[in-house]
């Protein structure tokens, strides 16, 4: 009886979330009918995402990849999309992107702005801004957007899957989800276009490579702590993550890790392949939604 | 003891040689301060004193400079010189309801009669015959610092005080106007617009064409005669040209670095009215905190941020040493504009 339990709850188990508990998790990670999007005050939607563990990095990536580690991080509500242009235009703000369209990501984003942007956009929710607009410092704690934790960005592109991408590790499939060098018309393609990942985030793969709040480190693997991890303390780079309109479908895997200047002292920097998305920490509320 | 003295006599060389390469370029740099002391064209730019901008005027050498317009209440930056030297238009900032209002003025070039052409607008510069001042508006209605937050382009008509639109409804995010002498084109930064992800255009006035010039970097100068071009490639590097406005397009060529240094930002280039020297700004990169009223937070080279920034001088040709024009260090000084010397001007 004890053992037909058993069978019938891992049954269960893999009919609810539609594939396998992620290699090393110490928790169920969150399945696609557990989703919870909402829209915040300025229109933009965002899912929550419950807290969890999983195994980040990869052994058969670049070396920077590598050492796959396990990481937790908590609970967290991430855009859904890119940050688009008409999110721009309702702050105000000067749009610095190169092809031009309301809901084409914003791109020929310096790191430096990215955070500025999500500065604004916590004031127009009547959030508390997370970044020290002279120094840059993030304040975690803060109610306000900022950008993601290099584990969150992964947390969230893995969407619960040890695989190259979170749909598989078929590359020829990439074209269902992202906007990269294989079906691009040399240009961004408007956010939300191309299939959405497990977890129902939009263009996590391609379209524009995403600023992540962390420093960058190639060996950052090896020291990183187990819990939130928020990069290294110093570093002259910031990392981005996805891959763009003119990357290979290599640099759009889930664990690919790339680095860029951030711009904070150019104001002449930018490129065309260059965006971002906010997070925030989720409040009471939010969290006994995906309890 | 041998050794010892190959040693001694070693360091004496190179002290020596160290010795005589500074002062040759003490030499060097006096040589040019002699030669500036000649020149009867004077120098306008913008300081940030005593939580004030105000617009100064020094010898081209960079002595007896100046407050030209002494507002306390008000913010002066930018300065525009007249080609004919009679007049100067400039950029007034005045806080009201929590907000910056910039807008674009001018005056006489002894600071007298000033005259409001509109509000909320910014990057202003002269027409060759001095008639007529372009410039862009703010791309919204709140204050930014960023040098492309503009739209479209107009043109202020001096003696009937009209401002009429440029029939190119497409232009946007352009910064630093400068006017080309046969009056057919203004050169500009543009980021971010017209299809262009960021470059120096030309754009015609009677007409709707917008010429990429090809060259990468920001902040375009045309000599007063037209045959040149000056500008800042990157962060670190004042540029220079030939252009030739003679065709059906503008076309640039014979490009040479003025002045490099990777320890210091370098913007805001202008030619002389001889086209001989390039003044331009130059200080610490990075962001600069708001200082005081009338300061902004942003990257040093933007209009209202104040750094800690110097304005500094080199022959066109990239010839001989740079010096440093203003003597007071520790202050805001940025956006120097050569104000030509007039007939019967004399030092």
């Amino acid at each position: 009886m004890t053992r037909l339990a058993f069978i019938l709850t891992c049954a269960v188990t893999l009919v609810s979330c539609g594939k396998p508990a992620p290699f090393g998790s110490t928790h169920a990670a969150p399945s696609k009918t557990q989703r919870t999007e909402i829209t915040t005050p300025s229109g933009v939607p965002m899912i929550l995402v419950p807290g969890g563990a999983f195994t980040m990095g990869s052994t058969e990536g670049a070396d920077d990849e590598a050492p796959p580690h396990t990481v937790s991080v908590s609970s967290f509500a991430m855009d859904t999309y890119e940050v688009t242009q008409d999110q721009f235009a309702n702050a105000q703000e000067p749009n610095p992107s190169h092809f031009k369209g309301p809901r084409r990501p914003v791109e020929q984003i310096r790191w430096s702005d990215a955070a500025l942007f999500c500065n604004i956009r916590s004031r127009m929710d009547g959030l508390e801004p997370c970044y020290d607009e002279f120094s840059f410092e993030c304040h975690f704690d803060a109610s306000g957007y900022r950008l993601p934790t290099e584990a969150e960005w992964e947390y969230a592109a893995r969407a619960g899957a040890d695989t190259v991408y979170d749909f598989g590790n078929d590359a020829r499939e990439l074209k269902a989800y992202a906007c990269y060098a294989n079906n691009a018309t040399e240009k961004t393609d408007e956010s939300g276009r191309k299939r959405p990942n497990r977890w129902g985030f939009h263009d996590l793969y391609g379209n524009v490579a995403e600023w992540c709040h962390d420093a960058y480190s190639a060996t950052y693997y090896a020291e990183s702590p187990e819990t939130d991890p928020r990069g290294p303390d110093e570093g002259v780079k910031r990392v981005m993550r996805g891959g763009a309109w003119n990357s290979g479908a290599d640099a759009c895997r889930a664990t690919a890790r790339a680095a860029e200047s951030p711009g904070i002292t150019d104001a002449c920097f930018a490129r065309d392949t260059f965006g971002f998305r906010c997070v925030r920490r989720i409040n009471e509320d939010e969290a006994a939604k995906i309890r | 003891m041998k050794a010892y003295g190959i040693t001694l006599n070693w360091l004496a060389a190179i002290g020596v040689a160290m010795c005589g390469a500074a002062c040759a370029q003490d030499a060097a740099e006096q040589a040019l301060r002699d030669e500036l002391r000649a020149v009867s064209h004077r120098i306008l730019f913008e300081r940030y004193d005593d939580n004030n901008w105000e617009l100064y005027i020094m010898n081209a050498d960079g002595s007896d400079a100046f407050n030209l317009t002494q507002t306390p209440d008000s913010h002066e930056l930018y300065p525009q010189a007249s080609p004919d030297g009679r007049r100067i238009c400039f950029l007034l900032d005045v806080e009201r309801a929590g907000d910056t209002i910039r807008s674009v003025y001018y005056m006489n070039a002894d600071g007298s009669g000033r005259t409001c052409v509109a509000e909320k607008v910014r990057q202003p510069c002269w027409s060759p015959d001095g008639k007529t001042i372009a410039f862009v508006k703010q791309e919204f209605d709140r204050f930014k610092t960023t040098d492309f937050a503009s739209k479209r382009l107009y043109l202020y008509d001096l003696e009937s005080g009209a401002t009429t639109e440029h029939p190119n409804a497409a232009i946007e995010h352009l910064y630093n106007l400068s006017w080309a002498a046969d009056g057919r084109w203004i050169v500009s930064t543009v980021h971010a617009g017209m299809g262009l992800s960021h470059g120096i255009v030309a754009i015609e006035i009677g007409g709707m064409r917008v010429v990429n010039l090809n060259v990468g970097g920001c902040r375009p100068c045309v000599s007063p005669d037209g045959s040149a071009l000056t500008w800042s490639t990157n962060d670190h590097t004042i540029e220079r040209a030939s252009i030739d406005f003679g065709g059906d397009e503008p076309k640039v060529s014979n490009l040479a670095d003025v002045y490099h240094e990777e320890e210091t930002h370098l913007y805001h280039p202008d030619f002389s009215p001889d086209g001989k020297y390039i003044t331009f700004s130059g200080g610490p990169g990075g962001r600069m905190p708001a200082a005081g009223p009338g300061t902004h937070v942003d990257v040093a080279e933007m209009v209202g941020v104040c750094g800690v920034w110097d304005v500094y001088l080199k022959r066109a040709d990239g010839t001989g040493p740079v010096i440093r024009l203003t003597q007071e260090p520790r202050k805001s000084n940025k956006e120097s504009e050569w104000l030509p010397g007039r007939t019967g001007d004399s030092k």
